[in-house]
C-alpha cells in the first residue's frame, strides 16, 4: 500500500489479511483514518463526533488480541462509523438533531454489543437527515453530507454521513437504519453496497426510531465481499430475530461458484421502469443481460400495484415519528428544523383511518409478495429513479411528472420496508454526469445470503466502478 | 390530549411544501382518498391472545 490514503479506500477484508498478516498495525490503520477525518470532515460532513481516544484504547486491544493470534472475526480491528441514533454507551447520540444536544447514552445498542464482540473499531458518529426524517441527507444544524463524486450534490440520506464516511475513505464500513431506502440510496449514490436485511433481523435495540413498524438496521459497505461478512458477522442468534427453522437458505451453488445456474429472477413489468433516468433504466437492462449471461433464468413477474406505496409509507411514517417526538415538542420544539416539523404537523392531520388503511395496504402487499416469490428468487430494480440531486433540489420532473426530490430518491425502495424483504443495492455502471447509479435485488424472507450472492456474481461481471477523484 | 400548536409558517409548509422532503397535505388527502376505493376484504379480528405459551 503506497499511501495511507489508499489505504483508507481499501475493502474491509483487504485491510482484514493486512493485518492478520501484521503487515499493519489497527493503532497504524485507525491513525490513518483519523488523519483522514481530519482532513475530510469539513469537506464531507460525514462525522458529527469523532471519538478518537476510544478508537485509539480500541486499535491498542486489538492489536494485543492479533498479536496473540487469536482467530476472531475479520471485523477485528476494522474501523466503522454509526448513523448517530445508534447509542454507543458514553456518547452523544444527536440523533442529528439540536432536540438531544445533552444526550449521552447510558447503553451501548444491540448492534453496538454486536461490534464490540467482532472486536470492530468506533471511529465515531455518522451525520444524517435529522431524526431520519428524509432522504436528501440535508442538516441546517451538522452540515448536509456532500456526494464523495460530487461535491456540489447530495450524499442523500437519511444515512448521509454512514454513506459518505465510507466514501471519502472516512470508515471502511458504517451502521445504518432504513425506513424508505435510507441504507440503500445514499449507498448507491455513492458507489458503495446497501443492504436492508429483513425486517427485525438485525436488532434495533438502543437505536432512536423514526417509524418503528418500517424502521430496519442496514448495512453500508464498499463492496458485496465486505458486506457478506459483514452480515454474518452481525447476524449471530442473540443480534435480532433468528429466520425460522429451515428458511434460511445460501445462493445456488457454494460460495466460490459463480454461475447463477438454476436461479430465477423476476424483472417487474411496470412502476419500476417508469419515470426514470434512460442511463439507469440502460444500466439495469445491462444488469439484466448479465444475470441471464451467469445462468439465471429472467422472466416478467408482476409485483403488487405500488402507486400507492410512497402515500401508504408516509401515512404510517408520520404519526409514528409524531408519537416518538411528542415528549419533546412541548419543552424543545423550537430545536427541531423546519422540515421535519412540517412533517410532524403533517402526523397530526393523518387520521387513525388513514393510518389503519395504510396497514390494511401493506398486508396486502406482503401476500401478493408472498405469490410472486412463488415463482421467482429473486427480483431485481433500479436502484433509484434519478442519479444523485444537487444540493437544494426540490423537485425532480420525469417526463412530465413533477416529484417532491425525496419521494422521487425512494420511489424504488420504499416499498420493501413495507413488506419487510431483504435488499441490497450496489453501482454497477457510472452515469455520464460521471455519478454511480446501480440496481436494487430483493429477496425472500431471511435470504439475504441468496441476494448476497447473486450481487457477487452480477458485480463481478459488472466490473469495478471507479473510486472518487478527492484529491 | 391538547393538539401540537403549529405557527403559520409550519401550516403553509405542510400545504405547499417548498422543501421536497415529503408529498404536501391536500396531495396526500387526495390519494388517501384513493385508498378509501381499494377493497381490502373483510375486515380483520379486532384482537387475540397469544396461544404458544
Amino acid at each position: 500500500m503506497s499511501t495511507s490514503s489508499e489505504l483508507c479506500f481499501q475493502p474491509a477484508t483487504v485491510i482484514a489479511r493486512l493485518l492478520r498478516d501484521r503487515d499493519l498495525s489497527v493503532v497504524e490503520l485507525v491513525d490513518a483514518f483519523l488523519s483522514r477525518i481530519d482532513e475530510r470532515n469539513a469537506h464531507s460532513k460525514a462525522y458529527i463526533s469523532v471519538t478518537k481516544d476510544a478508537a485509539r484504547r480500541a486499535a491498542a486491544e486489538a492489536d494485543t488480541r492479533l498479536g496473540r493470534g487469536e482467530a476472531g472475526s475479520i471485523f477485528l480491528g476494522i474501523p466503522f462509523g454509526s448513523k448517530d441514533l445508534i447509542d454507543i454507551k458514553g456518547v452523544l447520540t444527536t440523533g442529528g438533531s439540536a432536540v438531544l444536544h445533552d444526550n449521552v447514552a447510558t447503553e451501548d445498542a444491540a448492534v453496538i454489543d454486536r461490534m464490540n464482540a467482532i472486536g470492530a473499531v468506533s471511529l465515531g458518529k455518522t451525520n444524517l437527515h435529522e431524526f431520519a426524517y428524509g432522504t436528501t441527507g440535508e442538516n441546517a444544524v451538522y452540515g448536509t453530507a456532500v456526494n464523495a463524486y460530487d461535491g456540489t450534490r447530495l450524499a442523500c440520506g437519511s444515512s448521509s454521513g454512514s454513506a459518505a464516511a465510507v466514501a471519502h475513505g472516512l470508515a471502511a464500513f458504517a451502521l445504518g437504519t432504513d425506513t424508505g431506502g435510507s441504507v440503500r440510496v445514499p449507498a448507491v449514490m455513492n458507489g458503495l453496497v446497501g443492504l436492508k436485511p429483513t425486517f427485525g433481523r438485525l436488532s434495533l435495540k438502543g437505536v432512536i426510531p423514526f417509524c418503528w413498524s418500517l424502521d430496519h438496521l442496514g448495512l453500508i459497505t464498499r463492496t458485496i465481499d465486505d458486506c457478506a461478512a459483514l452480515f454474518e458477522a452481525c447476524a449471530a442468534a442473540d443480534a435480532g430475530k433468528a429466520p425460522p427453522a429451515g428458511t434460511e437458505r445460501s445462493g445456488p451453488g457454494d460460495s466460490a461458484d459463480r454461475s447463477l445456474a438454476g436461479l430465477r429472477v423476476g424483472i417487474p413489468d411496470r412502476f419500476y421502469f417508469e419515470r426514470t433516468d434512460p442511463e439507469i433504466l440502460a444500466a439495469a437492462e445491462n444488469a439484466v443481460r448479465l444475470l441471464e449471461q451467469s445462468g439465471a433464468t429472467v422472466s416478467k413477474v408482476s409485483l403488487p400495484d405500488a402507486r400507492h406505496a410512497r402515500t401508504a409509507s408516509l401515512t404510517i411514517q408520520m404519526p409514528e415519528a409524531l408519537s416518538f417526538h411528542s415528549r419533546y415538542l412541548e419543552d424543545r420544539g423550537h430545536l427541531y428544523s423546519e422540515d421535519l416539523r412540517a412533517g410532524l404537523a403533517l402526523g397530526q392531520y393523518i387520521l387513525a383511518e388513514h393510518y389503519i388503511r395504510a396497514k390494511r395496504l401493506v398486508n396486502q402487499y406482503r401476500a401478493g409478495m408472498r405469490d410472486v416469490f412463488a415463482d421467482v428468487d429473486v427480483i431485481l430494480t433500479p436502484a433509484t429513479p434519478i442519479p444523485a440531486p444537487k444540493i437544494g433540489t426540490v423537485k425532480v420532473a420525469m417526463d412530465g411528472v413533477e416529484e417532491a426530490v425525496g419521494n422521487a430518491l425512494t420511489r424504488f425502495t420504499t416499498f420493501f420496508n413495507m413488506t419487510g424483504h431483504p435488499a441490497v443495492t450496489f453501482a454497477t455502471e457510472m452515469h455520464s454526469l460521471g455519478l454511480p447509479i446501480g440496481v436494487q435485488l430483493i429477496g425472500r424472507y431471511f435470504e439475504e445470503r441468496v441476494i448476497l450472492k447473486v450481487a457477487a456474481v452480477l458485480a463481478e461481471r459488472a466490473g469495478p466502478i471507479p473510486l472518487p477523484d478527492l484529491r | 390530549m391538547a393538539a401540537h400548536p403549529w405557527s403559520d409558517d409550519e401550516i403553509a409548509e405542510l400545504v405547499a411544501p417548498t422543501m421536497g422532503i415529503i408529498t404536501g397535505l391536500p396531495d396526500l388527502l387526495a390519494q388517501l382518498d384513493e385508498l378509501r376505493r381499494i377493497d381490502f376484504g373483510m375486515t380483520p379480528p379486532a384482537s387475540d391472545v397469544p396461544t404458544d405459551g
